[in-house]
Formats: C-alpha cells, structure tokens, sequence
C-alpha cells in the first residue's frame, strides 16, 4: 500500500530512457533543486575580474547578491555581482534598451575585463534575445560580453548553469599556437593522481577548472594540446573547443572500473604521444586489491544514491557489479550514455527505482519502505539512523580522478557498510 | 530601476511569503521554479522564520508554461492536504505563472470541495510592487480569508498587527511591547500577527478587546478585524521616552483605562532621567546628525526619537516605496540606488542606524547601530534586546551618547 503511495508512479530503471521518465518522489519538494542561476554564480566568482550581471526579477537578483556576499571571490556588497531587474514594463515590452543602458553605467564604474550576462526564468521565457545584445555590447565595448542562459523550467538543477558558464567561456578562447599540456576540465583536479602522472611525465597542467584563473589564462586555453574532463559539467566546454580549435579530449568523469581508467590513461598518454608512467600499474593493483578486500563486506549490500561528485549511473554500475544493489538512484538527467551503465546494472539482475533528486521531505517516507543500508548523499542524519540506514558521503571526490577516486568511493562505502552491520547488530 | 549594484527591493512575492509562513498549523506551495523556493528559504531562514514541512514548491517545466498547464499544482495541492494536514494552504504564485496568467485563484476555488484545507491564493509574482506592499496584502488576507465573527469578547486581550520577520530583532520588540502592556494594563496577547500566530489565533482574533498596530503595513488587516465585529485599533509604535509615554497615553484613552500606578511611577523616574539626558544633548553647541534606513516603521518611528525628543536633524531613508502610506514624515525618502548610496557614502561625523549594507557604506568616522536586514555579520538569538519602549530606549540612547562623546573628544581635540 505505502509502495503504491510514494513510489508507485516512480519509474524503475529498465523505463528510464530519457529525462522525462525520471519522476519526482512526490508532487511538492521540499527544498528542491538548486537553479542553474545558482551554479553560473558559484562558477562566476573563481574567474577573476569578471563582472557577473544577472537579468532577472528582485527575488532571482536578490538571492544571488546574497549569495555572493557568502564567497569572498566576489569582493562583497561592492563587488562583481550586479543585478538589472526586471519589472512588469520590461516583461511586456522588453529590456534591451534599459539593458544597454545599465552595462553603460556598469563598463563605466567597473572597467570589467568580461562581463557574464545571465539570463534567468523570465527573460528566457519572454524570449529576450540577449545572445544578440551581448553581441552587440562586445563590439561596442570591444570585452567579451558572455551570455549564459539558466531558465530552470527547462532544466532540473544547477550542474547545468556550471556547465553553460564554461561552455560561454569558449566564445572568448582566442587560436593559439598549439604547445606542450593540458587542461583540466570540470574539477579542481590539480592535486589529483592524473595530475601527478602527467606532472611526471613532464607536461603541464595549463589550465584547471574551476580555479581562480585569469581571464587571459582562460583566454589561451587552446594552447594546450589536450583537454580532459574531469567532470561532466566540462564536457560541452571540451566538446566546443574541439569543434573550434581542434583539441581533442579524453573524458575521466566517467570511468571507475580499473580497465576502464586504465584505457583513459593509455588513450591521454597517446594523444599527448608519451610512455604510459609505469606508476599507473602499481595504482591499479592497488585498486584490485581494494576492491577484493571489501567485496565481501559490500555483497549484498543495498544503498539509495542521492547526492556526490561522481556520476550517478557510473557510480551505481561500478557498485553493482560488486554486488551492491541501489535501490533508488536520485538523477537530474539521463543521456544517451548512462545507456551503459544501465545496462550494467540491469545485467546484475538490479532494477532500481530512478527518482528526481533533492527531495527530503519526501524522501523520508522511501526509508522504511526500501530499507537500504547506505544512503550516499546529504540527508537528515538522525531519520536515517532511526531507519538503521548509514548516511556516507564522499568527501575527497571532487578533488580525485581516475584509481584513487574508485578506492576512495569503494573506502566510503565500506566504512559505511561496517557502521551499518554494527548499528543492526548492537543497536545505535 | 537599471543597474542595481548592492541588494535590489525585495518584491511584493517576497513580503507575501515571509507573512504567511509564520503562521503555525499552515503549510505554503510555491507555484514556480524549484530553485527559487530553495534560494529563498536560506534568506528566510536568516530572518529567523522555521521551516518545518510547511514550506513546498511544486517547480515547473516547460510543459507548463507553453501548455498553461495547472494540473501539477492542482495535484501539489491535494498532496499536501491529504499527507501533511495543514488547516490552511497559502498558494503563492511565482513570476513565471503570473507571466503566462495562471489562474491559481480558480483553481483554489474548484478544489475547495475537495479538500480539508482551507485554500488562500495569492496571484502576485513580483511585478505589483514591492515588498511593503506583499505584507500588507499578505497581513490584510490572512484576517480577511480565516478571522471569524466574535462568538465572544475577551476582556484584556489585544491583537498586535505587524510584528513582521523583516524587522531585525522583532522578537525582542514584541516582547518589550507585550511587558510594557502587561505592566501598564493588565494585557495579554491574543494573535501576535505574523511573528508569533497560528491560524485558530487568527481566527479568534476578532474576540480581542483592541488591536495594536505596530507597522502601517497592517492597518488594513486591523480595520478587517474591526469589520467582522473585533475591537477598535490603534497605531503606533513606543519608540523613544517621550514616544513610549505618548503611546501608553494614546492606549489608555482607546480602552479607557489609566496605567497601573506603580508602573506609572517607575515610568516617571525613568522620563525624568531621560528629560535631564534631552536637556543636556539640547542644550550642547555641537551639531548632532543622524542617518536612519529601514522600513518606515523604524525610520519615522526611530526618526522622531531623535529629532523630536533629542532635537538632532534626521535624514531618513525608506527601504521601501511609502506609496499608499498616510502621514509619512517629509524628512523620510524612498530614494534610487545611487542617490541612496551618495547620501551614505557623503555622511561623516553622524550616527547612522541601518542594516549591514548599510551600515558598510558609510565612513568610519560615524558611530554606526545595526538595526535592520540584511545581517550577515549577525545570528539573533537574544529575545530581550529591542528597539521600542523603554528597553529599546535605553539601547538607542548608548549609541547616542557615544556618538556624542566621540564629538566632544572630537572638538577637544581641535
């Protein structure tokens, strides 16, 4: 009856085609996912000296300017976040003029090296072609203006407004004389085991996103003879300096078996045409060895997948196959290349259910219904405990790539699945 | 309004939602993107306004928008009824559906039957005004739509009207306000409306003896009370010694009460005190300046303090447009950004009560009382720290004799 309730209408896996099959738990959320409006913010502020100008109504304006005052990147309330908000005239008989007048005010006061136009909700559905004044202004202004559009309706969270600010980047990458190095796009991957391998073989890491890098840094960013996406939020960015400066680019965001990282390694040190560092055997069998140490422990184990910095069909195929078994995987979208994983997952004989993500109020009632061990994502750590659920987290992914991302993530889950074989054996 | 460098005026929707999600037993449902109810719960959750299964958002997509499809919120609502009970739903829109024209209104009325919830819509989606203007409506509806008729009177209540979370501190302000009032008269609160209410408060609320109004925002609600058959109300706001006397007095007459005479004979010692501290400032030959943002509440109210009972020249500056709003002093001005920031930054040597924005605008050389949000240097906690009656008084003067301190030593030191 309760399965009826809340997860009757939820799709399970083997549905899922695309991003409208991923159902919400529930017809209200509580709090929701975050707006792309949000994630061009976080992603504005680490590039140094450009302006961020949101176009949008007092609440959109209102609540970005108080989040910036929250990252010091943004040099406070007299900082680089502006706002031109909307009222109910330039909703019905449009903005541009106002728009030229306010960037007029704002190149005049702030002498920007960039300015990033974002375009929320209402401006995108009133159809403001702000492409074309951004276009206009950089003629006029002769600085990159970058339109980054994050209407919500159209997508479900904020990965998307990171993903369109690094992708507007493009637009002002200027041709470069092709040297030595790489980029790194999609996490600040800079200490991380790609980064030492390449660092050994001897080429540089030209440019890391995000990082505080300079407009002119990102500027010549073609120079590098290779692109690697650390997340997929990097991808449209790699993808579009392929199309336009013929980088080629090799992703990681996507790999977590060993063979898997293995073959994104063999294929960067081709492409860059240097030996294979002899490190990159001794990682993997480390990993192998962690993976067998704990297969025992997470056999048969079962987890709800909400929130983390790794992909959520990878993350829940590589755990599939070493026998845990998600139960509900919490997705924003699903691509034509989570096709894989899910077959993966559906190979194990597992078919979870696939729900919208950022949902606790309702997410609570999944609890006692599913019953999993784990719960990978933030979460109201004491509902959890009264259910015997273990909440994990994996709090280095962001930084990790390749063999010790995977060890990382097999460490967290074991953890968790020890703590949670101790709470059902002793109590909490 | 074009480039807007620091906070812009938060808008009519916003002033909607931080009155109506105060009210206990209630449950709010956002008609709009899920990233808006999200990024607004963090600043209402700065304001001090908890947030426990009464907050929802349905989102929407684009089949919503081009299909003016409504039939999410209408399941939104139903959900909400059958699992979390409320006794009243508020149905906010969002800017996006007042954009596309979604009846909420209508639907609120077609689901009535079917729920157990009493259903209040509100259609504003940011574009009627600003934030000053959401309370008002939002204050004005929640006596409208839930007060009932009185089945009896209660002798000795009083409904305060206005006690918004925007106001920095308020908790401490309605408490000074209820002491004073308790001590004075013998009053208890019946519906502290929105800081401390819940909906059978509200709809009792037309059985208190009389209605206090704290902001003009709710005049309206309190003359609603007044047409279902509650008690008369006054407006009005103890700011100050002399303001704080003038309101007990003012309260006295509509009740037909005199103050309690040992409350009256402390309150003396204290305006006799304060009369020696007002002669003193008078009577000084150094030119004392005061800037005071906020609200118009705040402003006029902390504006008279200084200006009428300490004879310092005032320039006030509204937060909010005061259109609408009766008997606002002319000293106190609604103005755009940039002027506003011309008059902060161009103040020296003045005491200048505001928020933290501010307040981080003016020169150093000001003496400087945090007063209003945004407060990001802040967490509130204490409950016994306000800004009326005598308490508050008391706090505002420790600024003012600092401020006029820092002058003496100042032309000592010349």
């Amino acid at each position: 009856m309760q399965e009826k309730t809340i997860l009757g209408h939820v799709k399970r896996l083997s549905e899922v085609n695309g991003r409208r099959d991923i159902m919400p738990l529930s017809w209200v959320t509580y709090p929701g996912t975050h707006c792309p409006l949000f994630g061009a913010a976080i992603t504005v502020r680490q590039m140094k000296n450009a302006v961020m100008l949101v176009i949008g109504t007092e609440e959109c304006t209102y609540y970005t300017k108080s989040l910036s005052l929250v990252y010091g990147e943004y040099g406070g309330l007299d900082g680089r976040c502006l706002s031109f908000v909307m009222d109910k005239h330039d909703v019905t008989f449009g903005c541009q003029d106002k728009l030229k007048k306010a960037v007029e005010e704002l190149v005049k006061e702030y002498a920007p090296e960039a300015v990033f136009l974002i375009t929320t909700c209402v401006p995108e559905m009133t159809g403001e072609d702000i492409d074309s004044v951004a276009d206009g202004l950089w003629n006029a202004y002769n600085i990159p203006f970058l339109t980054v559009h994050t209407d919500h309706f159209r997508c479900d969270g904020h990965l998307s407004g990171i993903q369109n600010v690094w992708a507007a980047c493009a637009k002002m990458m200027e041709p470069c004389v092709q040297e030595e190095g790489v980029n790194l796009l999609g996490k600040k991957a800079g200490n991380s085991e790609l980064a030492s391998f390449l660092n050994a073989a001897g080429v540089r890491v030209r440019l890391s996103l995000p990082s505080d890098c300079s407009l002119e840094e990102m500027k010549k960013a073609p120079a590098a003879k290779l692109n690697v996406v650390c997340s997929k939020q990097g991808l449209l960015l790699a993808k579009e300096m392929e199309r336009r400066f013929g980088i080629p680019w090799v992703s990681f965001y996507d790999r977590c078996r060993p063979a898997e990282i293995e073959e994104g390694y063999k294929m960067l040190f081709e492409l860059l045409g240097k030996p294979m560092p002899e490190e990159v055997e001794g990682k993997k069998k480390k990993l192998k060895e962690k993976i067998e140490e704990n297969r025992e422990l997470l056999d048969k184990g079962s987890f709800i997948l909400g929130n983390s910095a790794v992909e959520p069909f990878v993350l829940a195929s590589f755990f599939a196959e070493l026998g845990m078994e998600p139960l509900l995987i919490q997705a924003k979208e699903f691509e034509e290349e989570d096709t894989a994983y899910k077959d993966v997952i559906l190979k194990q004989g597992m078919n979870p259910y696939v729900s919208q993500s950022a949902n606790l109020a309702a997410m609570a009632g999944v609890y006692e219904l599913l019953k999993p061990d784990l719960y990978l994502g933030p979460a109201e750590r004491d509902i959890l405990l009264q259910h015997q659920i273990v909440g994990i987290g994996l709090p280095k992914a962001g930084q990790m790539l390749g063999f010790e991302l995977a060890e990382h993530m097999v460490e967290c889950f074991a953890e968790g699945m020890k703590r949670c074989r101790q709470i059902k054996e002793n109590g909490i | 309004m074009s480039l807007c460098r620091h906070f812009p005026i938060p808008s009519d929707r916003m002033g909607i939602v931080w009155s109506v999600l105060p009210v206990r037993d209630c449950a709010v449902i956002e008609y709009g993107p899920a990233g808006t109810t999200h990024y607004g719960a963090e600043v209402i959750m700065d304001f001090g306004i908890k947030i426990h299964k009464n907050f929802f958002c349905t989102h929407v997509d684009e089949n919503d928008i081009i299909m003016g499809d409504t039939s999410r919120l209408e399941q939104a609502i139903l959900e909400v009824d059958k699992t979390y009970r409320p006794k009243c739903i508020f149905v906010i829109g969002s800017s996006l559906t007042s954009v596309i024209g979604a009846d909420i209104r209508g639907l609120c009325r077609l689901l009535e039957g079917q729920v157990e919830s009493r259903l209040i819509p509100f259609e504003h989606g940011g574009f009627r005004g600003d934030y000053s203007l959401g309370i008002a409506d939002a204050l004005e509806a929640l006596v409208k739509e839930i007060a009932c008729p009185p089945a009896k009177k209660r002798e000795g209540t009083f409904n305060l009207i206005g006690a918004c979370y925007d106001s920095y501190r308020v908790g401490s302000d309605v408490e000074e306000i209820c002491r004073l009032l308790k001590e004075a008269f013998g009053l208890e609160p019946a519906c502290i409306l929105p800081y401390d209410c819940s909906y059978d408060s509200i709809r009792h609320c037309t059985e208190a003896e009389c209605s206090i109004v704290m902001r003009k925002e709710g005049i309206r609600a309190a003359k609603a009370v007044q047409e279902k058959g509650g008690g008369g109300w006054f407006y009005g706001v103890p700011y100050g010694y002399q303001g704080t006397e003038k309101w007990i007095a003012q309260i006295a007459q509509g009740i037909g009460r005199e103050p309690d005479p040992a409350f009256r004979k402390e309150f003396g010692r204290k305006l006799i005190w304060a009369k020696k501290k007002e002669n003193e400032l008078r009577c000084s030959p150094l030119p004392m300046n005061a800037v005071v943002e906020g609200n118009e509440m705040q402003v006029s109210g902390i504006g008279k303090f200084l200006k009428e009972e300490l004879g310092m020249k005032v320039e006030g500056i509204l937060t909010h447009s005061p259109k609408g709003m009766e008997e606002v002093p002319q000293w106190c001005r609604f103005l755009p950004e940039k002027e506003k920031l011309d008059v902060l930054r161009g103040c020296s040597n003045s005491l200048v009560l505001g928020n933290d924005e501010t307040l981080s605008q003016t020169p150093e050389t000001n003496t400087k009382l945090q007063i209003g949000f945004p407060a990001k240097e802040t967490i509130v906690v204490a409950n016994h720290l306000p800004f009326v009656g005598l308490r508050g008084a008391d706090w505002i003067m420790e600024s003012i004799l600092t401020y006029y301190n820092k002058l003496v030593i100042s032309m000592m030191m010349q």
